[in-house]
């Protein structure tokens, strides 16, 4: 393993899960998938995340991408209840 | 609205903290502190003739007020100089006077009832004051109300108390709906049911079932919900005992009633994610009808529970996040979705969407206008999104 493949390592977690991704930006859709993959038809997730690179924290739409660093956490959850 | 609140005098009396009611014709003054008979500190009723047009107050037609109590005398013992008569008056339904004042503030008729019955109360007040100095008109105790009076069904002591009259008025708006009555929608109830809000709709085809009762306020009883009354039904007989105006509709909103909710001078949407969501969102959006969307979701981490809880506002001219935030596919059908809720998550909900109800009226000041509101349980996170420019 070379240094640079290395670090194009990242531990993030998702809803309190360890994941690890291969590259420092990430869509609102892959994060979904790292919750639940494939996500179901039609639903909108609710997205947020902290200690990231930039923006450092906030939330993301579909559309959406967000700069990673390492221990990045994030929250995804359909908030379809009442 | 009420003639007390078409008055400015009246309304200006309830705001000096004073205990007003019109009944019959009649302005009464409760809990006027003066000195009785046996020289102590009691409290009367004022009543007043009470003059309009119909719409509001004119200016008093008589200077005199009569007293539901005792014959007022000062800290001496003697009677107070301001006595006409001392003819008993019955005014029926057990409000009786023992005498009637005669007194003009500055030797001039009064220019409103707020100028009449300060200078009465005023009078009286000084001497019971002389014996006791804590002694006030503001601090009354509960009474009923007419439904003429209010949509309480007792006097809100708390508003003119802290002299906040002029606030919580912005919240008497004609007709809100609350759509689903689960543990969210049963929170946005209890705080909306302590506005004055005239008229309170709620929806729901659902019946109270004992795991509701845990994520509701209050306390159910057994025997309420062994019967399984339709939720709507329960909560409006529950919070009648409060307030007046609170009308159940036992029924889903759907294609075929959804029109009755652009009545509405606001929405909450506290209903489950599915398609019936989508037909009401659209058709609002279409009105320009303002509402709040509710949604949370709980997970399960080990033995532990995380989530994110989310209020959704949607207005006229701020519709366009609506369909990235608001998701209307069936949680009922996601095998994934377990249906956790806590009924202090349901709280925080129903608090957040209240909460931003309230900044829209103005009631609270609101320089962040955001549109979506998310509260991410394990970090402690809130997060404002789509904030207008």
């Amino acid at each position: 393993m070379t240094d640079e493949h290395h670090e194009n390592n990242y531990k993030v977690f998702v809803n309190g899960v360890e994941k690890t991704v291969h590259h420092e930006v990430l869509t609102y859709d892959e994060v979904v998938r790292l919750f639940v993959d494939p996500p179901v038809e039609g639903t909108i997730y609710a997205v947020s995340f902290e200690h990231a690179e930039k923006p450092k924290e906030g939330d993301l739409v579909a559309g959406q991408h967000v700069t990673i660093k390492q221990n990045t956490e994030f929250d995804v959850d359909d908030t379809g209840r009442s | 609205m009420t003639l007390v609140d078409r008055s400015p005098d009246l309304t200006q009396l309830v705001a000096d903290g004073y205990d007003v009611e019109v009944r019959d014709g009649n302005l009464l003054i409760h809990h006027a502190p003066y000195v009785n008979s046996a020289g102590q500190v009691d409290y009367a009723i004022l009543v007043s003739e009470l003059s309009t047009n119909a719409e509001r107050t004119i200016t008093p037609g008589r200077h005199e007020v009569w007293v539901v109590g005792d014959v007022p005398h000062d800290h001496q013992g003697s009677k107070i100089s301001i006595i006409a008569d001392e003819n008993r008056f019955d005014y029926g339904n057990g409000l009786v006077a023992c005498c009637r004042l005669s007194g003009k503030p500055g030797g001039q008729m009064p220019v409103d009832y707020h100028q009449k019955i300060s200078n009465y109360v005023d009078v009286l007040g000084r001497y019971a004051r002389a014996i006791d100095p804590t002694a006030t008109h503001t601090d009354y105790p509960p009474r009923e109300t007419s439904a003429e009076e209010s949509v309480f069904c007792y006097h809100d002591s708390a508003t003119s108390r802290a002299g906040l009259s002029a606030v919580t008025a912005k919240l008497k708006v004609g007709k809100i709906a609350i759509v689903g009555l689960g543990g969210t929608g049963s929170y946005v109830l209890d705080l909306v049911a302590k506005t004055p809000v005239n008229e309170l709709h709620l929806y729901d085809d659902d019946v109270l079932y004992a795991h509701n009762a845990f994520r509701a306020p209050g306390a159910a009883t057994f025997d309420d919900v062994k019967e399984t009354p339709p939720k709507v039904q329960y909560f409006a007989e529950r919070y009648s005992q409060f307030r007046r105006n609170i009308v159940p509709h036992p029924v889903r909103v759907t294609e075929g009633n959804v029109d009755e909710l652009l009545a509405m001078d606001f929405v909450f949407l506290t209903l489950d994610a599915g398609p019936s969501k989508r037909i009401i969102v659209e058709r609002l959006k279409e009105h320009g009808v303002a509402f709040v969307d509710c949604g949370m979701g709980v997970q399960r981490q080990d033995n532990s529970l995380r989530g994110i809880v989310r209020v959704t506002t949607g207005a006229k001219d701020h519709c366009e996040h609506l369909d990235r935030r608001i998701s209307y596919a069936d949680v009922g059908a996601d095998e994934y979705d377990w249906n956790i809720q806590t009924a202090d998550l349901n709280m925080l909900n129903a608090a957040m969407a209240v909460l931003k109800w309230k900044k829209l009226c103005g009631y609270y000041v609101d320089s962040k206008h955001e549109y979506n509101s998310q509260f991410t349980v394990a970090r402690n996170q809130l997060h404002n999104g789509e904030v207008a420019e």
